[in-house]
């Protein structure tokens, strides 16, 4: 069993009073339905601090890692998965800043979301391209003291909202096309900035998701965040970094998922007997346990050795954060799923709220990487050079 | 080898219904998914042109077409991607009650306007307490002279705002026995009495009307009832064979468009130049889904053409039901996975599909229940 420390306990302990004291079930299946972000719950979660708990102190964080992180993402998903994504994801992609920025751009930018005052957008998928991020298109050529950026961006979250985007560019042409890329920080409201709603998701409808087009957009040159050719190793590691967090809400979710199937068995009567006496019941119940501790060990071991590694160059385990969410999505797919079966018809509505756990789940299993292109990840690690 | 023998007059009605669904059917989904109910009037007009009930017999106002004919309006309701227009239910699974189970009075006074889409039924067994758990039901029957008085509630009823009709399942509290308590009876909408709640929000199946039904004191004529009292255990059982294999092919169908739709869009998608159709890992995935839903295919046919000889076998389509609802989940979800994050807008039809298919392996009696039955009939 992994062993946390006592302030990490105090951190799990605290983000699960604070779902259960602020995740109103009527009005969050509200927001669900209306696929509206949950402002007011988030401003209450900024205050409290539980957004950026790996930011520096000095921008208003935590001072914290990555496993912390994952401790709030796994106590608010677990009380409710639409609204802890939309939380946990309010500064997505803001650890480009945090690992690669400058000083001056983490005091601006980072303290602006921890301090619940904007969100943060990440534009790395083009139209085309799937999850392919080394071929990026988006080109953003140096003009005096500027970034003139042109080109468009897909799947872009918090797309819609966000007071801030860094956009993977290409910005110097290079022989090797993988080493021609920047990260630039494009504010909002940038004049030749343009975000095109996606609509609806099948899930996580609580956080937006936008197209964004960019026709002559003007940056300052100081907008780089990062080296300049070094942008795809650097929204890689973003990437490795918010697949564990992925992990971790998926935790959260299956373990969600689990309390409300045990809470329905316990009191649903059927044929004379409560339903969780059922011999098969209770087998389904055993394996989503199981399925929930393993899901649990491998994302707070692919948490802590990311904490271990940060700062330093050489990464031991780059597989092992595609293998967590990998693992972790799979088991809250299918434990949402059994968890809906539990349930019966009832499962089925809108107001038994598993049902759009089941559809984050789903959701979360195909967030900018899939099953297939996670595989590929991993047996690239494991098997190496084939001579 | 094809096992089920469709003539060129089953191809012009198949390609009379394509052109309908299209023309009159399609344009309208969205806005039903929207509204959570299907207009009346989009029933008259499957009513209309006769694709409403196509078995009913000529002196009840119907075409008296077999089986097949039913067979084709599944068949091409799945390929429109739409579960608002519960044909199917209507035609397949409420109305035989009062086909086979109807005096003559009922049957000319309702099947004409059930053919015509005048009146829409629906059937009412699940109660909150009872789900799985039928014989638990606690909605009473009661004679009293010639009247029946009707008190309880129901509850995930589909067709539960539009129906005109209900078949409904009510116990009579003076029998012991709750299995032999049971009888069946039409309700009409609009009876003092009985009232309808709100449309649910469901996961899925957004254009189609799920609801709670209320009865209190309601009073209905005893002639009302179907078959003799007591028997509707023996009723539903019956009628649960065909329930069963519209079920298993309506989960064959949904799987199969969206294994055509997911195939489509592998072969049109690039990945850096290549369609992601010509993946290994690709092609096994589409291969492995096509191989199960041929199989399964195959002895769908196989299940009509020996319900449509009239024989027992309430065990396989009890496998059915359960073996392919399940396969049509696993489908949806494996080929988003394929499809990714463009599968995963509302505006991907595959969205839908995954929200609309987990429903089969719930209703009409959940798997776990199928598989229940199933070990009775193999003795266990």
């Amino acid at each position: 069993m992994f062993e946390l420390d006592n302030s990490q306990k105090q951190i799990q302990k605290a983000a699960w009073e604070f779902a259960k004291g602020e995740f109103d079930k009527n009005r969050i299946l509200e927001l669900e339905k209306k696929s509206t972000f949950p402002e007011s719950i988030w401003k209450k979660a900024t205050q409290l601090g539980f957004i950026g708990l790996h930011f520096d102190e000095a921008c208003f964080g935590g001072g914290m890692g990555v496993l912390e992180q994952l401790l709030a993402a796994e106590a608010f998903c677990r009380k409710d998965s639409s609204c802890g994504m939309a939380l946990m994801q309010s500064g997505f992609a803001s650890e480009l800043i945090l690992r690669f920025g400058r000083i001056e751009q983490k005091e601006r930018y980072l303290s602006l979301v921890a301090q619940g005052l904007g969100r943060s957008g990440g534009a790395f998928f083009e139209p085309g391209l799937g999850y392919k991020i080394s071929q990026t298109k988006t080109l953003a050529k140096a003009d005096k003291e500027e970034w003139v950026i042109n080109g468009a961006k897909t799947r872009v979250v918090n797309g819609m909202d966000a007071a801030f985007y860094l956009v993977l560019c290409r910005s110097v042409s290079h022989v090797d096309p993988e080493k021609g890329l920047a990260v630039i920080l494009v504010e909002k409201d940038t004049p030749g900035l343009r975000a095109i709603d996606s609509g609806r998701k099948l899930g996580d409808t609580m956080t937006s998701m936008a197209d964004l087009v960019f026709k002559d957009v003007r940056v300052p040159r100081k907008n780089l965040v990062g080296i300049n050719g070094k942008g795809l190793a650097q929204v890689n590691r973003f990437l490795e970094e918010a697949q564990i967090l992925n992990g971790g809400m998926a935790l959260g979710l299956a373990r969600g998922a689990l309390d409300r199937a045990l809470a329905y068995a316990k009191q649903r009567e059927q044929f004379g007997r409560k339903i969780a006496l059922f011999e098969v019941l209770r087998n389904k119940i055993a394996k989503m346990a199981l399925k929930i501790e393993l899901a649990r060990g491998i994302t707070y071991g692919a948490a802590q050795a990311f904490d271990k590694e940060a700062g330093k160059k050489k990464v031991l385990s780059p597989a092992l954060a595609c293998m967590a969410m990998e693992y972790a999505c799979q088991a809250a797919e299918e434990i949402a799923d059994d968890a809906i079966q539990i349930h019966g018809g009832y499962g089925y509505m809108h107001e038994a709220e598993i049902e759009h756990f089941y559809r984050d789940a789903k959701y979360l299993r195909l967030h900018y990487s899939n099953p297939g292109s996670r595989n590929k990840a991993i047996a690239s690690s494991v098997i190496g050079n084939v001579k | 080898m094809e096992l089920l023998k469709f003539t060129d007059k089953h191809h012009l009605f198949r390609e009379r219904l394509k052109k309908f669904l299209k023309i009159r059917v399609v344009p309208e989904i969205d806005r039903c998914e929207a509204a959570h109910i299907t207009p009346k009037s989009m029933w008259k007009a499957m009513g209309k042109e006769g694709f409403l009930c196509p078995g009913v017999p000529q002196a009840y106002g119907g075409q008296g077409l077999d089986f097949l004919y039913s067979f084709i309006v599944w068949e091409e309701l799945a390929r429109i991607n739409f579960t608002g227009l519960a044909a199917p239910l209507h035609s397949d699974i409420v109305v035989p009650y009062i086909q086979t189970f109807g005096s003559e009075t009922l049957k000319l006074k309702y099947l004409p306007k059930c053919v015509s889409g005048d009146m829409i039924t629906a059937v009412a067994m699940t109660e909150p307490g009872a789900g799985s758990d039928l014989a638990s039901m606690e909605t009473t029957g009661v004679k009293e002279g010639q009247d029946i008085i009707i008190n309880g509630s129901k509850t995930f009823i589909s067709n539960g705002v539009n129906c005109d009709i209900v078949v409904l399942a009510a116990r009579d509290p003076r029998t012991e026995d709750r299995h032999q308590a049971i009888s069946l009876y039409i309700v009409e909408a609009g009876t003092p009495g009985f009232t309808k709640g709100e449309p649910f929000e469901k996961m899925g199946w957004a254009g189609q009307d799920t609801a709670e039904l209320f009865f209190s004191d309601c009073k209905i004529p005893a002639a009302n009832r179907l078959g003799k009292p007591g028997d509707g255990f023996l009723m539903l059982m019956q009628k649960l064979q065909q329930e069963r294999l519209v079920c298993a092919a309506g989960a064959l169908f949904e799987a199969e468009n969206i294994l055509d739709l997911t195939i489509d869009h592998c072969k049109t998608k690039k990945i850096a130049g290549k369609p992601l159709s010509k993946f290994q890992s690709t092609q096994f995935a589409l291969v492995e889904m096509a191989s199960e839903i041929r199989i399964l295919r195959t002895f769908v046919e196989t299940m009509v053409v020996d319900h449509m000889a009239g024989k027992q076998i309430i065990k396989e389509t009890s496998m059915a039901k359960y073996w392919v609802t399940d396969m049509s989940k696993r489908v949806a979800s494996r080929c988003l996975d394929i499809m990714g994050s463009d599968g995963v807008l509302e505006s991907s039809p595959l969205a839908r599909r995954f929200r609309d298919t987990r429903v089969t392996s719930i209703f009409a009696g959940t798997n776990e229940i199928m598989k229940g039955i199933i070990a009775k009939s193999m003795g266990l």
